[in-house]
């Protein structure tokens, strides 16, 4: 019993052997830095002018009214430091006197009057390292002219310069001086410096800084594993040390004591979710650059951050349009450049900048057209031409898609180079000796995939440092003088890519507005786009850089890959890019019926037409499945310059068609914008077929010819028809078959939880009333004569649960139907009063804008023109479209397309 | 009590006074039915009118140019506006349109100098015989019609440029017709269109002469 009683004694000592006492020193609860303050001071003894920092790190002493000479001697005393002279006077501290000094660079012009070495009698004392060395003292700031004795910090003492009344602080500094007679101190206050020739630099205050150290030294004990306090020490021993520095350190300390020791009493702050404001600004951003191009603004960002934002998938016409005009630059311009597919002789940026969105849409860079815009990147001097720009940009370029170059140097080259223009501070510039935060954040986003090596690293670790105390009050970031919304972009970009959260992390945090909130702050809600600077208006660049800021957040926030890392994005196979080249899709029924003299029809169209290029014919033959004829091929209502011409051959089953101007020769030309459009429709006519059959469609041989000289280049074009196939089932009674058209995604007034899809039945008259019930679900389908149109099949759409199974919306037993006629949808009209007209453009507009109500599932159906599970400005458009241009509606040709293939 | 036959005076002004009574009552039916009715009989609806140009020589090969004209308006702002106009594409030629003197609002500084840009595809206009002509501000009311920049003069939305085809001949009259027409609130119930007959339209014609 006495042995268990004995050893539960003894584990219970162990334990409380492992606590840090001097944590619990008054007996409380652990006290805050501000409680502490109450009862402590600081004290240190300095000798940085010969290059050895502090000789006693920073120790708490307690405020009992005692003289500076009386604490300083219970410091020396609680230290085993012996001292010479008295508490009015302390001529040495005990120190190997015989080291030699590395005296600051300050003190350069004087070193012909200072020593080598002291008198080496173990303290460093007056007159050792010159005839002017000797210890001075200061309290805070206030520089000391009186014995020790005279002083007492926290009280109201006459200042001997001013005879003014001043209340001395608690902090005791004792500095040991080789010139000057404090001169080499750096403080204002001594007047004494002015006799010879003035102070040799400015020391800034480090009070409170002093204080946390010792704070951490005497009372909360320095427990970290990082180096957070010697990282602090090292700006508290730098007399040259700047406010900036030493702010952020009071910070990271201040921050590093709460998480460690009040981590329990603090809620942490709750990172902020940006998605409504990012949602809105990329459909803004995607409205005003309708159409980017290769530009500085209006082209790249604009695309980058939209793709990387996944507001459109990459194969968004949006893109493929993009890239289609970038093809068109890039071959003239490389072309008049000369120079190895450099897009400027003398900016590798305008490469940089192409290559990051080309590869944020998965499109590789090394073959755009005729040109490899990697190529000049093994031209060093071409990279470094324009700057520190030049190689950061480099490195991101090539790393968005891990081009390889012939120089296999360039990246290390890039990042020394970078790496060498690390300015003193910690940051970096396009000129000058100050950090900017735009050069800074944008370099370390280039460094990020160099960090393994360990001078990127440290240089980083600088440069986050240095970020930090720069920051502003309000979180933000000034550049060149300015407080800007680009520089809070470029610092969240950064912070993103090394893994920090701009929005939570203390070191970009002040008076809890972190730099993400700085941002917000330039959001200009009513136009849903940024301000460059307070009060500026909206800016394009503005809003470009703030997107993708927004979106690297966001990103960094679902855990994925930072915005220049793009190893998440699929690229296309150099062999598969097919520049130029158009594109042929076939649209046909899933399902006929094996009714006898039963008309179907399938839809040819392509995704793209050159009005300006001159054409005269287009030709192409369509393999008809025995047991089908051809009852008609008409011309798409936008085609204009020709007429049809069509033979079905007997026995072969090759309908030949060709289209063209017999008489005049006209260029044939295609009306409006919007692609993929309709070129053809063939009818079909059921001859034979049976239950069961499966009646293949294929295009083939389709051409667009521009004049009769076969010989001549670019006399024709070959359409890629490889997906212009498809088969038909042949059913027996009525069957269904369903698609999916689209799925909301919570973005823009779609929600995630709904899907619109069609529902083609065969064997039905057409508009016959149809009803979903699968005993859970229960909806009423709207018919769609333009689909039914289209496809020659009665088609219905609903907007249903997203998450109901497609297949059972395909079975039968699900379906009822009717004599009643079905109620119809029209797509675009979104009153339906039958007529599509501005008020239903509006009604898009408006309803993106939300100045209306959330649409209902019919305005939703009948809005969502261009069916990318978002109702937008683009519905609008489509909406124009469709009215001025009489193209058909994207969701038309959708719902026509995926019938094919599903 | 008596009766007695009434002295021709009195008669003569009883029926004076009878007659005035009856022109007042008129008077104030007048004036009544003018305020109340306003909009469908004195011409305060909105109308829409495409403004008939004299006769047009059949060998006159010059472009036609035809003013589209709005008499007023409503309360409301109109951020978008459309019409759509039926014509004989045999025997005119539709070549596109020319801006008017009806501003939109300029979200750019206070002085409504903007004029609308319109959507018109004249090549398609020409297949389908039809023209269609919308205007759209996506800035949600900032580039908006109102009434206040309507000139007490006459007020041109739009212009529209035809020329004869050579089928034409002497005496042929080409009716250019509103299919429909509206100038759109985002409150549907304040905008302006044919189909609710808060919109009148008068449609125009272009008559070949010799």
């Amino acid at each position: 019993m006495n042995k268990r009683f004995l050893s539960i004694l003894l584990a219970v000592v162990m334990v409380f052997t492992m606590i840090p006492l001097t944590a619990f020193a008054n007996g409380n609860a652990l006290l805050t830095l501000e409680e502490l303050r109450e009862e402590k001071g600081a004290i240190t003894v300095e000798a940085y002018n010969i290059g050895h920092g502090f000789l006693v790190e920073p120790s708490l002493y307690t405020k009992e009214g005692k003289s500076t000479g009386d604490i300083t001697v219970d410091f020396l005393t609680s230290k085993n430091i012996n001292y010479q002279g008295s508490t009015s006077y302390f001529s040495g501290f005990e120190f190997d006197d015989t080291v030699a000094p590395q005296y600051p660079d300050y003190l350069e012009p004087y070193l012909g009057e200072l020593n080598n070495e002291g008198d080496g009698n173990g303290y460093l004392a007056e007159f050792d390292y010159s005839q002017y060395a000797g210890w001075v003292y200061t309290i805070n700031d206030w520089w000391a002219s009186l014995g020790a004795d005279s002083s007492v910090p926290g009280q109201e003492i006459t200042d001997y310069n001013t005879g003014e009344p001043v209340v001395l602080g608690d902090i005791i500094r004792w500095h040991y001086t080789v010139y000057g007679y404090g001169a080499d101190c750096g403080f204002p206050s001594n007047v004494m410096a002015e006799y010879m020739g003035g102070n040799l630099f400015t020391q800034e205050d480090k009070s409170d800084l002093i204080f946390i150290l010792a704070a951490i030294n005497d009372y909360y004990g320095n427990l970290a594993t990082d180096n957070v306090y010697e990282t602090a020490l090292a700006v508290a021993a730098d007399p040259l040390a700047t406010a900036d520095d030493i702010t952020a350190q009071e910070a990271a300390l201040t921050s590093y004591i709460e998480n460690t020791f009040f981590g329990n009493e603090e809620t942490p702050r709750e990172a902020q979710d940006v998605s409504a404001v990012l949602n809105a600004v990329m459909a803004q951003l995607a409205t005003t650059v309708a159409e980017p191009s290769f530009s500085s603004t209006g082209g790249e960002w604009t695309v980058l951050s939209l793709a990387r934002g996944e507001y459109y998938a990459k194969n968004n016409a949006y893109f493929t349009g993009y890239y289609n005009r970038i093809v068109e630059m890039v071959n003239e311009t490389a072309a008049s450049v000369n120079l190895n597919g450099a897009l400027q002789k003398n900016k590798s940026t305008e490469n940089s900048r192409l290559i990051v969105a080309l590869s944020s849409i998965g499109k590789d860079a090394t073959a755009v057209g005729d040109w490899n815009l990697v190529t000049p990147y093994n031209d060093f001097d071409w990279i470094k031409k324009q700057g520190i720009n030049g190689p950061i940009w480099a490195l991101i370029a090539l790393d968005s898609n891990g081009y390889v170059t012939t120089d296999s140097t360039i990246r290390q080259q890039c990042v020394d180079y970078i790496l060498e223009k690390q300015l003193d501070d910690g940051g970096w510039a396009l000129s000058g000796t100050t950090a900017d935060p735009d050069m800074t954040g944008m370099a370390l986003q280039a460094l990020r995939a160099y960090k393994d090596q360990s001078a990127v690293s440290a240089a980083a670790e600088e440069a986050f440092n240095r970020l930090s105390s720069i920051q502003n009050d309000n979180g933000g970031y000034a550049s060149w003088g300015t407080v800007n919304s680009e520089s809070c972009a470029q610092v969240i970009v950064a912070c993103t890519a090394w893994g920090i959260n701009p929005d939570t992390d203390s070191r970009f945090i002040k008076n809890d507005n972190s730099v993400v909130d700085a941002l917000l702050d330039h959001y200009l809600e009513n136009e849903a786009l940024f301000e460059h600077v307070a009060n500026s208006g909206s800016d394009l660049m503005a809003t470009e850089q703030a997107t993708y800021a927004l979106v690297a957040y966001k990103r960094f926030m679902n855990s994925k890959t930072a915005l220049y890392d793009m190893s998440d994005v699929t690229f296309e196979g150099k062999d598969e890019v097919v520049v130029g080249k158009p594109k042929a899709t076939l649209g046909l029924p899933a399902q006929i019926t094996d009714d006898i003299g039963k008309t179907f029809n399938a839809t040819i169209s392509l995704d793209q037409w050159d009005n300006t290029a001159g054409y005269k014919l287009i030709d192409f033959i369509v393999d008809v499945p025995e047991g089908l004829s051809v009852t008609a091929v008409t011309a798409g209502n936008r085609l204009g310059g020709g007429t049809v011409n069509y033979n079905l051959e007997a026995g072969t089953g090759k309908l030949r068609v060709v289209y063209f101007d017999a008489n005049n020769h006209s260029d044939i030309t295609v009306s409006g914008n919007a692609f993929p459009a309709q070129f053809f429709t063939v009818t079909f006519k059921v001859d034979v077929a049976n239950e069961g059959d499966k009646l293949g469609v294929n295009i083939s041989g389709m051409s667009i010819k521009l004049n009769s000289d076969s010989t001549e280049e670019n006399a024709m074009i070959i359409v890629d028809t490889a997906n212009a196939t498809g088969s038909i089932d042949v059913v027996k009674g009525i069957s269904y078959s369903a698609v999916c058209l689209y799925t909301g995604d919570d973005v823009d007034l779609i929600p995630s939880t709904k899907k619109a899809i069609a529902v083609s039945v065969v064997g039905i008259e057409n508009a016959t009333k149809l009803t979903y019930n699968d005993g859970t679900n229960e909806y009423e389908f709207k018919y769609s004569a333009e689909i039914t149109e289209k496809t020659g099949v009665a088609t219905y759409v609903a907007l249903v649960d997203a998450s109901i199974d497609m297949i059972k919306f395909a079975t039968k037993t699900n379906f009822t139907f009717t004599e009643d006629t079905a109620s119809e949808i029209t797509f675009g009209d979104s009153n339906g009063d039958g007529v599509i007209n501005a008020q239903d453009a509006l009604a898009a507009v408006d309803t993106w804008l939300r100045k209306t109500d959330a649409p209902d599932d019919a305005e939703i159906l009948a809005l969502n023109v261009n069916s990318d599970s978002r109702i937008n400005t683009f519905d609008a458009l489509g909406i124009v479209e469709a009215f001025v241009d009489d193209s058909e509606y994207l969701i038309v040709t959708k719902a026509a397309t995926l019938s094919t293939n599903n | 009590m008596s009766k007695r036959s009434m002295n021709p005076k009195t008669k003569k002004k009883l029926i004076i006074g009878i007659s005035a009574g009856v022109l007042v009552l008129l008077l104030i039916l007048f004036l009544l039915l003018f305020k109340g009715c306003s909009h469908s009989i004195f011409g305060g609806t909105p109308t829409l009118s495409i403004e008939t140009p004299q006769k047009i020589s059949k060998t006159d090969t010059q472009e036609i140019m035809l003013d589209v004209t709005i008499s007023s308006f409503g309360d409301a702002i109109y951020p978008a506006a459309s019409m759509s106009i039926s014509f004989d594409s045999s025997r005119l030629e539709f070549i596109g349109i020319e801006e008017g003197n009806v501003f939109i609002r300029n979200d750019e500084g206070e002085i409504p100098q903007k004029l609308p840009e319109w959507s018109c595809n004249p090549e398609q206009c020409n297949k389908s015989g039809k023209i269609n002509i919308m205007y759209l501000d996506t800035t949600g009311g900032k580039n908006a019609f109102s009434k206040e920049l309507l000139s007490t003069d006459e007020n041109v939305v739009l212009r529209l440029k035809f020329r004869l085809r050579g089928s034409v001949r002497s005496g042929d009259i080409c009716d250019l017709i509103f299919d429909d027409a509206v100038f759109a609130a985002s409150d549907e119930t304040e905008s302006l269109a044919m189909t609710t007959d808060t919109l009148k339209v008068r449609n125009g014609k272009i008559v070949v002469g010799d």
